[in-house]
């Protein structure tokens, strides 16, 4: 019995340890098995499923026909704002600080204006970092596409326009043939002269190039638009390369070469000639009727569209707009268009324009219409209030809510004019309180009640610019097909970057420079057309706005100047037409009320601040950049 | 690495395996688990009753005969009997008391009197991949109950830890319902904002843990040394943070025990309190009429200048048609409106958590409801949550046991609009909510809602009682984190385990509006949806050995995978049906335009991981623990894939040693350790592959054209951050563990951080990923508990916890320098920015003319006497009631590298105090805890005391006036003169600057103050967290219904805040607008009762 218990015994041990040993096992090789079968190296490869396990060099490589779309399409942002997160209101860096824009209600004209721009400031960052990005989407469809693909000569027109700006507002900048994309850190500023003339020997051929057509009215880059591009880099590049200052005070300078003026000649010739309109025969207002957009004069534009716009429309367009105008009142409630109450014209910019010349009213809208509101909104959008300047063809009897009057007008003439429109001045049962204004220095406001009896205030100019209504907006941006909408990017105009005026006084500005006096022919040809009186000579011009002592006589320049401004007012030219001709300090010291002498615009050891001051980021970030690269002045 | 484990042979076998990865591995868990095997034993049997010192006889005291699974509890006259063998042992055991064993002789009665713990040196302290004694512990970790984590009454977990751990800085980061927390441990070692300590639950990696019912939690153990988190390898470094929810074996005991049901449960309203003190409807009269005072002439010829009154008619909102000045009339007739009180109510909060416990022979179980409801302070801010958790551990026979764990939540939020919380403080006293009918005006400072005439109006701004009603934004998330075992004991001593751990989120947020603004299409709603998987499966095997009788040794050896995805969709309309929220978008426009339009996308990601440790005790005394971890990621590129993180640790208990031994020391144990962790936090799925992106669209002529560009140039030799850190601990007890805590002191050195290095613009401006910086944290922390009191009825313990870090970058980009748009400074903390620095207002006083630059370069003699509105003039073009912006070196001129002032934001000590106090059966806690000196930039207070617009709400701030300065009038005659003005009689030497419209920047002078200085603050604090008073009755009452347990209790949260700070709560000052809030005191009644 005893030694059978034992045996049992021993035997369920063994039973026992069998089991062990099976558990073991099974243990032991489940773990190698789970560590085999998943110790592949294939488990640590993500696949990216939402780029079909691409790369963007394999997907480029095969056609970078998308990329071309992109390199457009960042051109946007040089431009305007659409109040992106890239974007700003480049409006800012182009107009604020010169004698043409001031601040209005509720915005400061900042460090643009009064030229107390640091290196750390965002705006000049984003400007310098938009015109980088679009050289980058140039160059990578250069890259990815070819030399010999059909968009190379666009994609180079893209890439010289960007380092234009770029040179205008900066100086010498790194010169990047070749798209960057790898890590790289060390990009050095080129020298002025490097910039141009790669920039003439790159365009040069493209005149001719086959691949791009003659004239082109759908935003594409032809062969006259890199004809005019070429006169305009030609013109700055005489002033930056062929001209010393003498004085900044004074915007006096010797002339030291002919060259690039000579070629901006013929380069604005060959631009002039080679499309099918060649003069400037077409009426200012219809040159910028929101209704004949991409016309004969135009030559390159970025290109918006409202009826094909992929997603909401009232945030796909720009803010331009918006932008050169007073607010007036909440939009929906007041009939009146979005509007940011950012620039509104200098008493200066109000008496360029004399009674004969056309171009006042074709720049400024004079009369914005009243409008009704039903449950607080108003039930006529488009055909009451400011649209109904568009959409509506008989003017005559709408309700007025404010009447910018030329200053060329005499209190007298308004207060006759008031009284036999007085209906249209009377209130009603509209929504704005109807006001009249004489613009300028000398403003004079009336104020009409229920029945149109007015009542008149005198305020200061400049106080009154920080209420609302206070400025005319300027109709070269007006889109009217825009809908109630407070959004801030709903213009759908094509923003003109190049056109035939514009290359006409260009052409006056080098033969001035080149001591051709066929120069006038060319400001006379741009008076003209608007009706403004042919100048026989300088002696015959006797601008209407005020002065000091110290701004001196009203030279050539100044004519060419005055002439640009009334031709080009609002096109986003001003502050790089004044760095161009040097006049930069001396029209802000007369005309900026921001600037009282040379000092604002110069930093304590009196280096003037001719250009912007490259941004702090991009001298961290670029090792090829210290501090001692920085722009003069900052 | 990898290479070496592929064989070649089950490479078809594994194309398919990789099909379908977790089934496959599912099956193979559970053919291991349907092993099974069968045990067997006999006895006599003993009675007997358990008391506690006091005679109180104690109920549910765990008797269990040693070495078995057989064992009972006692009853509620603490009696007890069992059948058990002659010759074992039996064990009496009972939370908060000295386990007692007797060997069973011939007894046939035992009774035994239980002594309560002081202090728990046999207490486990959970790290990763296993538990340790901690006594044992080499590393530094620190561990929180679930009594002291529910104590405190707070919805939330995170709130509940606060001031828990020392060395955990804990912030509730919003003033909103449900809002979330930011957690540091040791400070901040990375300069990504994305790294957040690593969440381990149950054994699952979380990516939070606010999901979970805080009354579930069964600890919380917090590893903060490097020796200690090493073992999580390359997601480490910030600090893992381990929670143990409630389990079978935890709650039901080993023994067989009949099921027992709890209830934990609390009812409180929060209270809207500490409001800041905004203007009223006279305040902000006096403010706006300053705001309309221009200088006289238009421009300040003087450092004093004239104020003239700009337009009257706007200040006041004149009627042309009644000819009044609106803004007198509403004054007068007391027509005004306080607007935070119209935009807030009293929040509500509930907490109930029903669980159900017990085990039989073999298995154990768990199971628990929770629900858990919050009321913001906005209305339409609400919280509800649902937890459901189970658990059940079962014994199958001696070598294999099994079981699993699964906690599922379901939460829905729903959330107030941004836009109203933003607006509604914004909205000054004279505004009007409401028309003459009572409904709400659209635009309650506009023309038609004041009664002026239409030029003159505050704004156009909508209603935020609109918007409140105009959106629904809701959010539903379910979690599923579960974790499946089965642990194979082949042989004593060693184990082998392996888990399946599950964890599945899923949340759609809706939104829909009803644009105020917009009349037509006026219904925009999105849908947006996320489904994340992910799994862990962990393989341990485990092996402790004794030999020699001295030695001990316990070896870990681990295999992990990790491996998830998501997928996510967004869609966005315009103009839906009327009330069709976001489940009929189809009835508008697909709006595609949207910036951050991603309709859906696609991530996976993996890692593989292998992992050491060892730990080896010599006589109890001398203990040292070596780890290792090898981590291969799939985010980095083939030939970076792998890391490995050692550490070692060494561990003295001095209190061991004969030569050492006395009284008074009950426990003194030095720890040094040393080790290496990683962090790829912050790393996208696909960082190193360069993407497309787009589209974008462009049209030449009228036709529309997709453009699609790269992605941001990839670093592809991008790796993981590592830190070493160096630690060294003491942890003391004193007289018999009465005065008890620890020391901890370390270094921990970060470096190769990630940091997205700023691209020259001319390589396209963007940013790339690279492996850079260097971050230094040192700190000191410490804690001290002490029983104050411990008599029979009365029992008062206090516990002071205090920790200070010192953070340092040591480098960003490899150059030496500093990113100061990214306020980021070698040689000082990671959370600094640099600003300038107000130094009071320019005043008519005297001051002494200052040798520097701008003064000589002005003309002035250095030392002379002048006022200091003429100094300020005559120097900065600045005013009198302007601030002074200090120019450090008086050159003129403000540049941020030589003017500007370093403000860190982090505190420089934190600190903790709780406190309890038990009296027979009442029991009296607080807890108090402490943020002191670090300056935060409040953008409340820069809308508040932005004086540059003048409708919005201000906050009421002693502002200067000068003497002179037309304060009021009744209207200005046709000559110009004002009616009954009043002036300033003497100047009034306010701390803020003077609100008026004649200087730049609205007044001010200097956009400085507006941009910076005005909202920079200390934001230091004093809070006491909590006060809770409880009551748990005698069981001699309760056992007649029969309840084990029952204790009511009343907590009130955040009674009382000491702060210099003006805005709403200093816990979240630095936080954006529409986060921000009052905050709030909770009042709360509680009650738990165990059947």
């Amino acid at each position: 019995m005893k030694d059978a218990k034992i045996e049992t015994t021993t035997i369920m041990k063994y039973k026992i340890d069998t089991t062990m040993k099976k558990i073991f096992l099974i243990s032991a090789i489940a773990m190698m098995g789970v560590a085999s079968l998943t110790g592949c190296s294939d488990f640590l490869d993500a696949e990216n499923k939402s780029q079909g396990g691409q790369t963007a060099d394999d997907y480029f490589g095969k056609d970078a026909s998308e990329l071309r779309v992109t390199a457009y399409n960042s051109i946007k942002l040089l431009a305007n704002s659409n109040n992106t997160d890239e974007g700003f209101n480049t409006t800012d860096i182009y107009e604020w600080g010169t004698d043409l824009t001031l601040a209005s209600r509720g915005s400061d004209v900042g460090a643009f204006g009064d030229y107390s721009l640091t290196s750390s400031n965002g705006d000049v960052l984003k400007h310098y970092k938009n015109c980088y990005a679009a050289i980058r989407w140039a160059n990578a469809t250069l890259q990815y596409g070819g030399e010999d693909s059909d968009y190379a000569p666009e994609m180079k027109f893209l890439r010289a326009y960007c380092y234009y700006l770029l040179t205008q507002q900066f100086g010498g900048v790194p010169l990047i043939k070749h798209y960057v994309n790898d890590a790289e850190r060390s990009y050095p500023r080129a020298d002025l002269k490097e910039i141009y003339d790669y920039l003439i020997e790159d365009l040069t051929p493209l005149v001719i190039d086959s691949r791009l057509a003659v004239e082109d009215h759908t935003g594409v880059v032809s062969q006259r638009a890199v004809a005019a591009l070429l006169a305009k880099i030609n013109l700055a590049a005489g002033w930056d390369l062929g001209t010393t200052l003498t004085d900044a005070a004074s915007g006096t300078y010797s002339k030291t070469d002919d060259t690039y003026f000579k070629a901006a000649v013929s380069w604005a010739n060959k631009a002039i000639d080679m499309g099918a309109t060649t003069t400037l025969s077409m009426s200012f207002a219809d040159k910028w009727s929101p209704f004949n957009e991409g016309n004969g004069e135009e030559i390159f534009s970025i290109q918006y569209d409202r009826a094909g716009y992929p997603g909401d429309a009232s945030e796909g367009g720009h803010s331009l707009q918006n932008q050169f105008s007073s607010y007036y009142g909440e939009e929906a409630a007041t009939g009146m268009k979005a509007s940011s109450s950012m620039k509104v014209p200098s008493s200066k910019v109000l008496y360029l324009w004399d009674k004969e010349d056309a171009r006042y009213d074709g720049t400024f809208m004079q009369f914005m219409y009243n409008a009704k509101i039903a449950s607080g909104v108003t039930a006529g959008w488009g055909t009451e209030g400011y649209f109904a300047y568009y959409n509506v063809s008989d003017h005559s009897n709408l309700p007025i809510a404010f009447w910018y009057a030329p200053s060329y007008m005499t209190e007298s003439q308004i207060d006759a004019y008031v009284t036999e429109h007085k209906a249209q001045f009377a209130r009603g049962e509209n929504i704005n309180d109807p006001k009249a204004f004489l613009m300028g220095d000398k403003l004079v406001i009336w104020s009409f009640d229920v029945d149109g009896n007015f009542t008149k205030t005198k305020p200061n100019y400049s106080d009154y610019l920080l209420n609302i209504n206070s400025a005319p907006c300027v109709r070269k941006w007006d889109d009217a097909t825009t809908t109630q909408s407070n959004s801030q990017k709903n213009c759908y105009r094509d923003i003109v970057l190049l056109h035939l005026s514009d290359l006409y006084l260009v052409r006056a500005e080098a033969k001035y420079m080149l001591g051709d006096g066929t120069w006038l022919n060319d400001i006379n040809a741009v008076r003209t057309r608007s009706g403004a009186t042919s100048l026989g000579s300088l002696g015959d011009y006797d601008p209407r706005y005020s002065r000091s002592a110290s701004f001196g006589n009203i030279t050539e320049l100044d004519l060419i100047l005055d002439e640009r401004a009334r031709e080009l007012y609002a096109e986003n030219q001003r502050w790089m037409d004044l760095r161009r001709t040097r006049q930069l300090v001396r029209y802000n010291v007369e005309f900026n009320p921001k600037v009282t002498s040379i000092a604002n615009m110069s930093d304590a050891s009196g280096n003037v601040k001719w250009y912007r001051p490259i941004p702090a980021n991009e001298i961290a970030a670029n090792t090829g950049m210290t501090n001692e690269d920085q722009n003069p002045g900052y | 690495m990898d290479e070496n484990f592929q064989i070649t042979n089950y490479t078809i076998f594994y194309q398919i395996m990789k099909i379908n990865k977790i089934t496959k591995r599912m099956t193979l868990a559970i053919f291991m688990s349907l092993l099974c095997m069968v045990a067997l034993a006999q006895e006599k049997m003993i009675s007997g009753k358990v008391s506690e010192a006091s005679g109180m006889p104690m109920i549910g005291v765990t008797v269990a005969v040693q070495g078995t699974t057989i064992g009972t509890i006692t009853d509620v006259d603490g009696n007890y009997s069992i059948k058990v063998q002659k010759g074992r042992t039996l064990q009496f055991s009972f939370i908060g008391f000295i386990t007692q064993a007797i060997e069973v002789d011939n007894q046939s009665t035992i009774n035994i009197t239980l002594k309560e713990k002081a202090m728990d040196l046999d207490e486990v302290v959970v790290v990763g991949y296993g538990t340790m004694k901690k006594t044992d512990l080499t590393g530094s970790v620190g561990s929180v109950s679930t009594e002291k984590l529910t104590k405190k009454g707070a919805p939330s977990l995170m709130e509940n830890l606060q001031g828990a751990v020392p060395g955990v800085s804990i912030t509730q980061s919003t003033g909103r319902a449900g809002g979330g927390f930011d957690i540091e441990i040791r400070g901040k070692s990375s300069l990504n904002s994305d790294v957040k300590p690593m969440y381990v639950v149950d054994g699952v990696i979380c990516s939070d843990i606010q999901f979970l019912n805080p009354q579930d939690i069964e600890r919380i153990d917090v590893l903060k040394d490097a020796s200690s988190t090493a073992i999580y390898g390359s997601r480490a470094t910030a600090g893992v943070i381990i929670v143990t929810t409630k389990s079978g074996t935890t709650e039901g005991s080993k023994v067989q025990s009949k099921p027992s049901i709890s209830y934990d449960g609390y009812y409180g309203s929060a209270v809207v309190s500490r409001m800041p003190n905004f203007m009223d409807s006279q305040e902000f009269y006096n403010y706006r009429f300053l705001k309309f005072l221009t200088y006289s002439g238009g421009t300040a010829s003087s450092g004093n200048p004239i104020y003239q009154m700009g337009s009257l008619e706007q200040c006041l909102l004149y009627n042309n048609a009644s000819q009044e000045y609106r803004l007198k009339t509403l004054l007068d007739e007391g027509a005004t409106y306080d607007w935070p009180d119209l935009v807030t109510q009293n929040g509500k909060q509930q907490n109930h958590y029903l669980s159900v416990s017990g085990s039989s022979e073999n298995v154990s179980y768990h199971m628990g409801i929770g629900y858990n409801q919050e009321d913001g302070i906005y209305t339409g801010d609400t919280q509800d949550r649902f937890n459901f958790k189970g658990s059940v551990d079962a014994t199958i026979n001696k070598y294999v046991s099994s079981g699993f764990n699964f906690n599922i939540a379901y939460i829905k939020n729903e959330y107030a609009s941004d836009d109203a919380i933003q607006i509604a403080y914004r909205m000054n006293p004279f505004m009007q909510p409401y028309d003459a009918n009572g409904a709400l005006n659209e635009k309650p400072g506009n023309y038609v809602a004041m009664g002026s005439s239409s030029s003159n109006q505050f704004s156009d701004q909508r209603n935020p009682l609109l918007y409140m009603q105009a959106e629904v934004n809701e959010k539903e998330t379910y979690r599923l984190l579960g974790n499946f075992y089965v642990d194979i004991k082949p042989m004593k001593g060693m184990s082998i385990k392996s888990t399946f751990a599950p964890n599945f989120t899923n949340y759609r947020t809706g939104d829909f509006y009803t644009s105020v603004d917009s009349p037509t299409d006026p219904n925009t709603a999105s849908y947006e949806h996320k489904r994340s998987m992910s799994y862990t499966w962990d393989n341990i095997i485990n092996y402790a050995t004794k030999f020699g009788g001295i030695h001990s040794l316990n070896m870990m050896g681990l295999y992990s995978l990790t491996y998830g995805n998501s997928e996510y969709g967004y869609l966005i309309a315009n103009g839906v049906m009327d009330g069709s929220l976001w489940y009929n978008l189809g009835s508008g426009t697909m709006n595609t335009e949207n910036d951050d339009y991603d309709p859906t996308s696609f991530s996976e990601s993996s890692m593989m991981s292998y992992a050491f440790r060892a730990n080896y005790t010599l006589m109890d005394k001398y203990m040292l623990t070596a780890t290792v971890r090898w981590d291969g990621s799939s985010k980095f590129a083939k030939e970076n894939r792998w890391g490995s993180f050692p550490s070692v640790a060494i561990a003295w208990r001095a209190s061991e040693e004969e030569w050492l031994k006395t009284d008074w020391m009950s426990n003194l144990k030095l720890r040094l350790s040393y080790g290496i962790t990683g962090n790829n936090a912050g790393i996208d799925d696909y960082e190193t592959q360069q993407t497309v992106t787009g589209p974008i669209s462009y049209p030449f002529g009228s036709t529309y054209y997709n453009g699609f560009y790269p992605s941001d140039i990839v670093n592809s030799a991008l790796s993981w951050e590592t830190s070493e850190e160096l630690n060294l601990g003491i942890d003391y007890g004193f007289i018999n563990n009465r005065i008890s805590g620890t020391i901890d002191i370390y270094q921990k050195t970060s470096k190769d951080l990630l940091y997205s290095v700023d691209l020259p613009f001319e390589a396209g401006g963007g940013t790339m990923t690279t492996n850079i910086g260097e971050v230094r944290n040192r700190g000191v922390e410490l804690s001290l508990t002490t029983v104050n009191v411990d008599k029979k009825d009365l029992r008062w313990e206090t516990s002071f916890s205090f920790a200070m870090n010192d953070n340092e970058i040591r480098e960003i980009m490899g150059t030496g320098e500093d990113l100061p748009n990214s306020n980021l400074f070698i040689g000082r903390s990671i959370h600094t920015f640099r600003g300038y620095e107000w130094n009071g207002i320019i005043s008519d006083k005297d001051m002494i003319v200052p040798d520097n630059e701008i003064a000589v370069l002005k003309g002035l003699t250095p030392g002379t006497t002048m006022k200091e509105y003429d100094y300020y003039y005559t120097c900065y073009k600045m005013t009198e009631g302007q601030p002074i912006i200090v120019d450090r070196n008086g050159d003129g001129k403000y540049t941020d590298e030589e003017d500007g002032k370093y403000y860190t934001s982090t505190p420089a000590w934190t600190g903790s105090f709780n406190t309890i106090l038990t009296y027979k059966r009442w029991d009296l806690s607080a807890s108090l805890y402490t943020k002191q000196n670090y300056t935060v930039s409040s953008y409340f207070l820069g809308e508040y005391l932005n004086w540059s617009d003048r409708g919005r709400e201000k906050l009421q701030v002693d502002y200067y006036i000068p003497a002179g300065t037309l304060v009021d009038c009744d209207g200005v005659a046709a000559d110009g003169t004002y009616i009954n003005p009043k002036y300033q009689e003497s100047t009034h030497y306010g701390k803020y600057p003077m609100p008026n419209n004649g200087g730049t920047n609205g007044g001010v002078g200097t956009d400085k103050w507006l941009s910076g200085t005005n909202r920079y603050v200390d934001a230091s604090y004093v809070k006491v967290k909590n006060i809770t008073l409880g009551y748990s009755f005698p069981n001699s009452w309760i056992n007649k219904i029969g309840m084990q347990k029952l204790r009511l209790y009343c907590t009130v949260t955040n009674p009382f805040v000491f702060t210099s700070y003006e805005g709403f709560d200093p816990e979240w000052a630095d936080t954006k607008l529409s986060n921000d809030g009052p905050s709030t005191i909770t009042y709360q009644f509680g009650a738990s009762i165990k059947f």
